[in-house]
């Protein structure tokens, strides 16, 4: 178990190294570099350009720079922004707590209602209750994120303006004014992904159920209730676990739209901010942190596997 | 050019067949010994049963046997050639082999045609039209010609069975291995099964190996029993023998374990009963691999592997106290 | 009270819904079984056996259903209580062992997990880690708390159908169930394991209805046999008259195609065609197509009457009381597709 989790984490580690040279690669290849957001694209001679470039260190070769870059990352520091004059971690440390909580609020949300919703669905495989919840399903799936987000916004700002006119609030500052600032964004993107998440435990349910050993739960006397929520659920978690991972990862490119809609300060308002301005520090850090955070919940989930399958664990 | 004359039909010696195995969760792989130096030989137009428990290994012989394995070690020789000669000619004695499964219904392709399935070996020979060849083969195993238009899901598991029999066959196959091929029928078809394999065996002189956990259908249709145990042969006898005097401890109990329809035998049969299950054989016991369970087991039995040798006329056994008189092979109440 | 059965089922009938119409694949099916007794439920796939054992829990699977009939365990009458009342009486009242031991265990919670699920399920009482230890012991495993504490899936066949075993019997029921138990195992095994439902059910005084396929089974296991072919019970007698004056031309037949391990590369009697299919009954007796004595009177559907001491067939042929009498037409092998 223990070697399990060691070679996991290099393995992390290789294929977080592989998309940091990418990222930075990506940014070197782009024509322009920062030299130009520096000096400014016209009236410069070549000789500031030149000394702009010696001392940000765009002489030297690509992976020189690379190396000196990744040394820095290593110790926390991502640069300074040649846009807001602020170093990259001050913001990062700003927007990732923001991004993070609202992820962690879908996840816990969608998965507290989709997962009984599942079950109840699979319950009553095809019966009224199961059309009915997989109807409004198909709703959800077929409008993107950012039309629920933007009807939420029109049609809510009428009936409840209290709930929308609010803009960001640190919990620290004002706990009511935060949440009333975190509901609308979670609410939105919280939608589509219990939506999912049902789906999976639906059908990974229904499948369970059809195993002999729920027949020899029932035979036994065990409770139906029981049964369905134990018994069936515990062996459909496996594929919906990994299927949660994997929403993760939408739920991360769903952050970016998101948080441009609500007006939240967080990491991936902060990528589309800094593309818009080409301040290449801050796209790769950002970047970097999206990365980062998709190869450590593949890995989490992967660990997850065998606590879920005690077939997984060997003998 | 090997002397067809003495061959036998099929001779397989000394056949060995491992396979690396993991077990879940961790990352050593261990070497599954899963048939260990088998010897066996069939002449045209007999039929040689193998049985044993799960586990033993007969499972890999069928496939070594038919080619779709190829052996880590020995030779399968039809016809006292080599199935595995590289390029043609190894190919086309591979294609004297045909094999049928304990599954019908899993081994034709749901969406072709009966007809189509059992006409697979001559289409895959390059045979035209086999259309004709078809409807011979179905109304030699008893089926309806109309049957060859449908689907493999309109035919009951009975008849299912007896098109794959005719698929097996329809290529003039010198040697048919069936591999649990009755397991999966209810009683009245595994009887109707049986017969259908003697007559047809009767007609078209084809040769049989017969692998079967089931020792009364194995003994209903072989000339000659060979009993595995772990991978080994065990025991090889000719069928009436071994019906009459099995020798070896392994195929007592399996014979004592064997339930006959006679509520007065039942009633009288003492608890000679096997211990336990069989051990796994990725690490095979010492000695001689039936000693967990066998009530005659000695010192010698966990040190020494008992060869396989004749007690008389061709009857082959691997122990070393059958056929001792002093000691006589019935196992007692003590036993369980 | 002694002369109480403990499983009464009278004129069960259990049909299912498809697509291809209704399937009635129990059919007014009546048989008693006594305390202590064990029952054999015999016949081929198909011929409503499961299906049978499955109405008796209340467990038939969608899409059937229980149409007709009663069932009675105990003097209550079962299609007449609340599905919590029933849920109560299965384990403690009736326990049930399935085919495939392979699947009939959770493969996510361990062993002693499961049996304690059995316990609780009827209200924990006293000490129940204690009672999941003596039941492991009882059906023979070694080393009953660490096999608890493992998975099925480190276990064999054998071991797992001990464990099903256990925790069908764990809560001491009157009645065990015991589904085709042995089918999935090895001979060897087989053996074990019905030697071992044998002391168990005599030790507890415990009544089995044991369905199976296989006639050694019910010669080794059986004290009263009933046969059921096409969802109906064609036959039903003590195990030895069944054997030695089977009187109806299924169970004879049935008994003959068994080969016979002593006499190798003989030909064994055949029943010739297959059982019908259960959407389309042939009319009259519904083994009629299949059967060699067959006449006029076949046309009309026969009831299960007597035919003899606690001997019943559905047969026109004995109920008039002409016996079975072999022709040269039967004991040539009959080997019809």
């Amino acid at each position: 178990m223990l070697r399990m989790i060691g070679m996991r984490l290099l393995g992390m580690i290789l294929v977080l190294l592989a998309v940091s040279a990418l990222v930075f690669a990506l940014g070197a290849l782009i024509p322009g570099d920062l030299t130009s957001v520096i000096v400014g694209q016209e009236g410069a001679t070549e000789e500031q350009f030149a000394e702009v470039r010696r001392k940000l260190g765009l002489d030297k070769p690509l992976f020189l720079q690379y190396f000196y870059w990744l040394l820095n990352v290593l110790q926390g520091d991502f640069g300074t922004s040649p846009i807001t004059g602020r170093t990259v971690t001050a913001d990062l440390l700003q927007q990732i707590p923001v991004s993070l909580e609202l992820a962690l609020l879908t996840l816990v949300v969608s998965t507290l209602i989709g997962l009984p919703a599942g079950v109840v669905a699979a319950v009553h495989a095809n019966k009224r209750l199961d059309v009915l919840i997989r109807m409004s399903l198909l709703f959800t799936f077929s409008v993107p994120i950012f039309v629920i987000g933007i009807l939420l916004l029109l049609v809510g700002s009428r009936w409840a303006p209290d709930l929308f006119r609010v803009s960001y609030t640190r919990w620290v500052d004002d706990p009511v004014m935060h949440i009333r600032s975190m509901a609308m964004p979670l609410l939105t993107i919280a939608f589509p992904i219990t939506a999912m998440t049902m789906q999976m435990t639906r059908s990974s349910v229904l499948e369970v159920l059809h195993n002999p050993y729920i027949v020899t739960a029932r035979a036994v006397g065990v409770r139906e209730k029981r049964i369905q929520y134990l018994h069936a659920l515990r062996n459909a978690l496996p594929p919906i676990v990994t299927f949660i991972g994997f929403q993760l990862g939408i739920l991360l490119g769903g952050l970016i739209v998101i948080e441009q809609i609500f007006s939240l300060p967080g990491l991936g308002r902060g990528m589309l901010e800094a593309i818009n301005t080409r301040d290449y520090p801050m796209v790769t850090a950002t970047t970097l942190v999206f990365a980062a955070a998709f190869v450590f919940i593949n890995a989490l989930v992967d660990m997850l596997y065998p606590l879920l399958d005690p077939r997984q664990r060997g003998r | 050019m090997p002397d067809d004359r003495t061959a036998p039909l099929l001779q397989v010696e000394n056949l060995k067949r491992q396979f690396q195995v993991r077990q879940r969760g961790s990352r050593e792989s261990q070497l599954l010994r899963a048939v260990d130096g088998v010897s066996l030989h069939l002449e045209a137009g007999e039929s040689l049963g193998v049985v044993g428990e799960s586990g033993c290994g007969k499972s890999t012989l069928a496939r070594l046997i038919v080619g779709l394995l190829k052996p880590t070690e020995g030779r399968i020789l039809i016809d006292g050639q080599d199935i595995w000669t590289p390029g043609a000619a190894g190919r086309d004695r591979r294609r004297k082999f045909q094999m049928v499964f304990q599954n019908p219904a899993g081994s034709m392709n749901p969406r072709r045609t009966v007809g189509a399935s059992v006409a697979e070996p001559l289409t895959a020979k390059g045979v035209p039209n086999a259309s004709e060849a078809v409807e011979r083969m179905l109304e030699l195993v008893g089926l309806d010609p109309s049957m060859a238009s449908r689907k493999p899901h309109q035919l009951s598991g009975g008849q299912q069975q007896r098109a794959s029999i005719a698929r097996a066959l329809i290529a003039d196959p010198a040697i048919v291995v069936h591999d649990e091929s009755i397991a999966s029928l209810d009683i009245s078809l595994q009887a109707q099964i049986l017969n259908l394999l003697l007559d047809l065996q009767k007609d078209l002189g084809t040769s049989y190996i017969f692998i079967s956990h089931d020792l009364a259908a194995v003994q209903a249709i072989s000339h000659r029993v060979v009993v595995m145990y772990l991978g080994e042969v065990v025991e090889a006898s000719d069928s009436t023998t071994f019906a009459q005097r099995p020798l070896h401890p392994y195929s007592l109990a399996l014979r004592s374990a064997t339930l006959l329809p006679d509520p007065v035998h039942e009633r009288g049969r003492g608890d000679t009963l096997l211990r336990g299950d069989v051990p796994s054989p990725i690490n095979p016991p010492s000695g001689c691999r039936f000693h967990t369970r066998c009530p005659l087991a000695k010192d010698l039995c966990l040190q020494q592997k008992p060869a396989l040798r004749d007690a008389g006329s061709g009857h082959l056994v691997a122990c070393h106290y059958a056929g001792d008189t002093t000691r006589p092979l019935e196992m007692s109440e003590e036993v369980v | 009270m002694t002369d109480r059965p403990v499983l009464r089922v009278e004129n069960l009938t259990t049909r299912f819904e498809t697509d291809h119409g209704a399937v009635t694949a129990v059919d007014s099916v009546s048989f008693e079984v006594a305390p202590g007794e064990t029952l054999g439920l015999v016949g081929e796939s198909g011929s409503g056996k499961s299906v049978t054992a499955m109405s008796v829990l209340g467990l038939v699977p969608k899409p059937g259903r229980i149409v007709d009939g009663t069932i009675e365990l105990n003097g209550t009458s079962l299609l007449k209580l609340s599905p919590e009342e029933l849920r109560r009486r299965r384990g403690t009242e009736c326990g049930m062992v399935f085919q495939n031991p392979m699947t009939a265990l959770n493969p996510s919670f361990s062993v002693g997990w499961q049996m304690r699920e059995a316990i609780t399920a009827h209200g924990a009482s006293g000490d129940v880690d204690a009672r999941i230890h003596r039941a492991l012991a009882d059906v023979g495993m070694p080393d009953p708390d660490r096999q608890a504490a493992s998975f099925p899936h480190q276990m064999s066949g054998g071991m797992r159908q001990r464990v099903v075993i256990a925790m069908g019997m764990i809560n001491d029921p009157q009645l065990l169930i015991a589904d085709e138990p042995t089918t999935a195992l090895d001979v060897t095994i087989q053996a074990q394991v019905l030697n071992l439902m044998k002391r168990l059910t005599r030790d507890h005084g415990t009544a089995l209805l044991l369905i199976t396929h296989n006639m050694g089974v019910v010669a080794n296991m059986c004290d009263r046999v009933a046969v059921m072919y096409a969802g109906e019970i064609v036959e039903e007698a003590p195990v030895d008259e069944l054997f030695a004056n089977s009187r109806h031309p299924y169970t004879r037949g049935l008994l003959r195609s068994i080969p016979n391990p002593d006499r190798p590369r003989e030909k064994t009697p055949t029943l010739p065609g297959a059982p019908p299919n259960m959407a389309q009954l042939p009319a009259g007796c519904r083994f009629r197509p299949r059967c060699v004595f067959a006449d006029a009177r076949c046309g009309a559907r026969p009831d299960l009457l007597t035919v003899g001491a606690r001997h019943k067939a559905r047969c026109w042929k004995t109920q008039a009381g002409e016996p079975l009498t072999e022709t040269d037409r039967m004991t040539e092998t009959l080997d019809a597709g």
